[in-house]
This record gives structure tokens, C-alpha cells and sequence, in this order.
């Protein structure tokens, strides 16, 4: 479980800093994941959470402090091997030129590798998605099946952790709730550890698992969703949760 | 010679700025303060590079040509000074573009004007130094202003695209593969475009070589090696402005500097948008605003 120190957490981060020139974003953010745990960062606009998510896969580096993926600094690590072992699915999905087909094989493809044709097959009717649509030009789907094809696209990689930084926000009800349940089996089904960035307390809530609270780059409150949302502990989260936080 | 030319003729010509302001007043243009600027800095300019001849020419001919050559290595790098100055301000917000542009003109410049030595196309004296320095130079000082504008653009444009890449596993070089192309294909689009239709008109010069005496046909083969030079001239200085540009905005560990890539300005853009604020904000009953 998250929020504590086990002997061999799949990540890890030890009094993690970041700071923009002088700008402090992130203080002394200490907290680990275990294999296939599911964790929400939950906080209001401006905490840090998304600066959190990137500093996991090194797209910005933490001026202060120690990440560890399963016991290895990621600073020692090949930063191209890090991220095809931390797959990160970002708000707005970038979809690449071409077919939907182009977009799954690109991971791959940078790797020069053919494709597992198996494997992509069993990804789409994992995330319910037929096999005609592979054809299909990627600029025609919708806003749901564009994430669906991002969230393939990531998973040929085989991630171990699977970053998911506000996929839902710019999704109607009815394709949220279907990226909801996609999550979910996923998670099921593969077993894979996510992270799921949020600032929506009625997901948090429906999603469950484990609950970091940031709030202007702290973190406020950690533990078991359904304990932080029936009884938190600080005043901020409750603010949050109760929907009178400014 | 099919003549001489004589300040009646300029005065004439001065009539095509008449028709600018006539007709920028009449359909609300806005383009006069620009243009006009842009027409009294011209002249200044050439006829100060037209005395500066007259002088290196007497130097060259009564003094000596080691004097005359001074002068014309003073007369480049005043060029070159100007070239950069004018087109770093196309890379606000890059960290160094002086010393990059610097760099990446220069270097792309004298390696085809080498070239033109070497191949006997160009003489190494001080009146053919100048022209050839002046149109690389000038070549290069526009390509390298389109380059920077575009290439700015397209990396404020392109985050998502390039964290995507990166994210999937892909190398910087390959996350700004697109932000690259993209900048080096607009700047062979007019490029391209003049050379597809030169015969059809006739450059300016080939144009200047006729009308002073020059056989057709050799003034043409001057024209197709300007418009080689021109071409090389452009690859050379945007691949190494474009390499070290990007090599400020990105790190070695396949990361964005966020930062830096915020800062970045694009100068038209900007000046679009703030004198289109400045008009609205007279303008409050336009039904575009």
C-alpha cells in the first residue's frame, strides 16, 4: 500500500523537491508505491500534481530529493528505458499523422521492433475497441476513442507503472464513465501499478485504492480513498472534499 | 550599356511609394509608417554601400590594394554584424541566439563563398568581394529570420506532440524531428518557388548583368550559380542555427526546457497582436472585435 515504506516498493520517493529558478512547485514529497496499486494525487489547480507526474518519468528532473523505481535511482537509470517502463498518458492525447494503426505500432517502431500483432489485438478488445478501426484515420476519432488508442498505443511498451495524468478531464460524462470501467479492467486484468492524477473527488471516489492530497505542492493528507473521503484528517482536504476549497 | 542612370530616374521611381501611401490610405492598410521607414533606410543604406565603393575602388586603383581589402574586411563585417543583429530578434528568448546566429551565418556563408572562390566564380579582389559577400550574407540574413520565427513557433506549438514522443520512449532528436523539418521546408518553399519559375522573370541579377552589357547567356549562367549559392547558402546556415537553437531548448537527458520554450516569442506575431489590440481597443463598435 501506498504512504508506506516496504521492502520492495515498485516506486519509491524520498523528500522530492522541485523548484522552477526560485519558484518552489513541489516540497518534501515522500511517499511509495507497492506492484499493483492503485494511486490517486487528488488536489486543487496549482498543486503540483501533473509537475509530480513528470518528474516520474523524468521529463523534468527533481532539484532535491531521490526517486527510486524498484530499488534503482532513476537518475542512474537510461532515461529512454525509463519511460518505456513508466508509460505516461498526458490530459490531451496527442495523436500521431495517419492511421490508428500508424499510432499503436509508433512505440514499437522507436524501438525498432515489428509490432506483436497478438498483442495489439488483445489490447484493443481489452479497451473495447473493434479491429476495423485500426485503419482508420486517426484524426476521425472522438474525443473517447482517442484516449482509448493513446492508452493502447502506451501499453504495447509494456509498461510496469502506468501514469495517467487527468485523462478524463477533457471528456464528456458518458466517455468518462467509459474510460472509468476501462481503468478499472485494466487494472484487473493486467495488474499493472497506475497513478492517476485527479481533481475531480467524485472519480477519486469511484476509482478507490490509495489517496495522495496535494495541496500547493505539500502533501496534506495520504491513505485509503475511502477513509480520506468519509473522514479526513485535515481541514484542507475536508475544504476539498466538501467543495469549499477556493 | 543600354544607358546610365541618374537621380531623375530615382525620383520617378519614387512615384511607386506615392501609390503605396494612396492606396494604404484609401483601403485602410495600415502599412505607410513601415513601408516609408523601410524605403528611407534602403536608400541611406545604398547609397552609404555606393560611396564606400567609390572609395574602395579608389583605394584599389591610386593606394593599395592591401588598404582597399582592409576596407572591404571592415565593409563584411559590418554585413555580418548587421545580418545577426537583424535576425536575432527572430529568436527572442533563445539563450545565446546572438552567438548562434552568428555562428551559423557566418559559417554558412563563407563555405559557399569559398566555394565560388575556388571554382573561379567569384574573384578575390575588393570590388568582387563585395557584391557576392552582399548576397550570400543578405540570403542568408532572410532564411535565417524565417528560420528562427518558424522554428520558435513550432516548438511553442509542438509541446504536446514532442512530451508524447519522449514519453513513449523516443529520443529529443526524434521529438523535434517535426519542429526541424517543418522550419527547414518553409524556408525552401520561396526558394523553391523562384527557381520553378525563373525564366519566366527574370531575377534581379541577371537583370542588373543585361542591362549593363552582359552577353544573355552568361548572365544567365551567373543567375542558375546565385541561385545554387542562395540554396546552399540557406541549408548550411539554417541546419547549424536550427541544431544549436535546438540545442538550447532541450537537454542531453531527452528533456524540454520547459522554461525556455515559454519564453520564446514570436516578434510578428506579437506585433500582430498587439496592434490589433491597440485597434480594437479604438475600434470598440467593430463588428470584428
Amino acid at each position: 500500500m501506498a504512504a508506506s515504506f516496504s521492502s520492495t516498493p515498485v516506486l519509491q520517493l524520498k523528500n522530492v523537491k522541485w523548484e522552477v529558478g526560485l519558484k518552489p512547485i513541489l516540497h518534501d514529497i515522500s511517499f511509495s508505491v507497492e506492484p499493483r496499486d492503485f494511486v490517486t494525487i487528488m488536489g486543487p489547480s496549482g498543486a503540483g500534481k501533473s509537475s509530480l507526474i513528470k518528474l516520474l518519468v523524468r521529463l523534468v528532473d527533481c532539484t532535491a530529493g531521490e526517486i527510486f523505481l524498484e530499488g534503482t535511482d532513476i537518475r542512474q537509470m537510461n532515461v529512454i528505458q525509463l519511460r518505456r517502463q513508466v508509460g505516461l498518458l498526458l490530459q490531451d492525447s496527442y495523436i500521431f499523422e495517419g492511421t490508428v494503426r500508424d499510432n499503436i505500432v509508433y512505440g514499437p517502431r522507436l524501438q525498432g521492433k515489428d509490432p506483436d500483432e497478438r498483442k495489439m489485438v488483445d489490447l484493443l478488445q481489452h479497451v473495447h475497441l473493434p479491429l476495423s478501426i485500426l485503419d482508420q484515420v486517426a484524426a476521425t476519432l472522438s474525443g473517447g476513442e482517442r484516449q482509448r488508442v493513446a492508452l493502447v498505443r502506451m501499453l504495447m511498451n509494456d509498461p510496469k507503472i502506468l501514469l495517467l495524468d487527468e485523462i478524463t478531464s477533457a471528456l464528456d460524462p458518458a466517455s468518462t464513465h467509459d474510460v472509468e470501467q476501462l481503468i478499472k479492467s485494466l487494472r484487473e486484468s493486467l495488474g499493472i501499478t497506475m497513478i492517476m492524477v485527479s481533481h475531480d473527488v467524485e472519480q477519486a471516489k469511484r476509482m478507490g485504492g490509495t489517496c495522495i492530497f496535494l495541496v500547493q505542492g505539500r502533501i496534506v493528507e495520504i491513505g485509503a480513498s475511502k477513509d480520506i473521503f468519509t473522514h479526513p484528517r485535515n481541514d484542507v482536504t475536508r475544504k476539498f472534499i466538501e467543495g469549499e476549497w477556493e | 550599356m543600354a544607358g546610365t542612370f541618374s537621380f531623375v530616374n530615382l525620383l520617378w521611381a519614387l512615384l511607386f511609394v506615392a501609390i503605396v501611401v494612396i492606396l494604404s490610405l484609401w483601403k485602410d492598410y495600415r502599412i505607410i509608417r513601415e513601408n516609408v521607414t523601410a524605403v528611407i533606410k534602403m536608400l541611406v543604406q545604398l547609397f552609404a554601400m555606393g560611396f564606400v565603393m567609390v572609395g574602395v575602388v579608389y583605394l584599389e586603383q591610386n593606394v593599395s590594394d592591401t588598404l582597399s581589402m582592409s576596407l572591404v574586411w571592415c565593409i563584411i563585417g559590418v554585413m555580418l554584424l548587421n545580418a545577426v543583429i537583424t535576425t536575432s530578434g527572430r529568436g527572442k528568448g533563445v539563450p545565446h541566439i546572438y552567438a548562434i546566429t552568428f555562428v551559423g551565418i557566418s559559417a554558412g556563408s563563407f563555405i559557399v563563398l569559398g566555394v565560388l572562390f575556388l571554382s573561379g566564380i567569384a574573384q578575390y579582389t575588393a570590388v568582387g568581394l563585395i557584391p557576392f559577400v552582399g548576397s550570400i550574407i543578405g540570403n542568408a540574413l532572410t532564411k535565417n529570420s524565417q528560420g528562427l520565427e518558424r522554428l520558435t513557433a513550432e516548438f511553442k506549438t509542438r509541446v504536446l506532440e514532442m512530451e508524447t514522443i519522449l514519453s513513449l520512449g523516443g529520443t529529443i532528436q526524434k521529438a523535434t524531428t517535426n519542429a526541424v523539418r517543418k522550419t527547414i521546408q518553409s524556408i525552401f518553399i520561396p526558394i523553391n518557388d523562384s527557381m520553378r519559375n525563373a525564366g519566366f522573370f527574370l531575377p534581379g541579377a541577371a537583370v542588373g548583368l543585361i542591362i549593363t552589357g552582359t552577353p544573355p547567356l552568361e548572365a544567365m549562367i551567373f543567375q542558375s550559380v546565385m541561385f545554387l549559392a542562395w540554396c546552399g547558402g540557406a541549408i548550411l546556415t539554417s541546419t547549424i542555427v536550427s541544431s544549436l537553437v535546438v540545442g538550447q531548448l532541450v537537454t542531453k537527458n531527452h528533456q524540454l526546457k520547459y522554461d525556455v520554450i515559454h519564453a520564446l516569442s514570436t516578434p510578428d506575431r506579437e506585433k500582430e497582436h498587439k496592434s490589433n489590440h491597440n485597434h480594437n481597443s479604438v475600434n470598440k463598435g467593430n463588428a470584428y472585435t
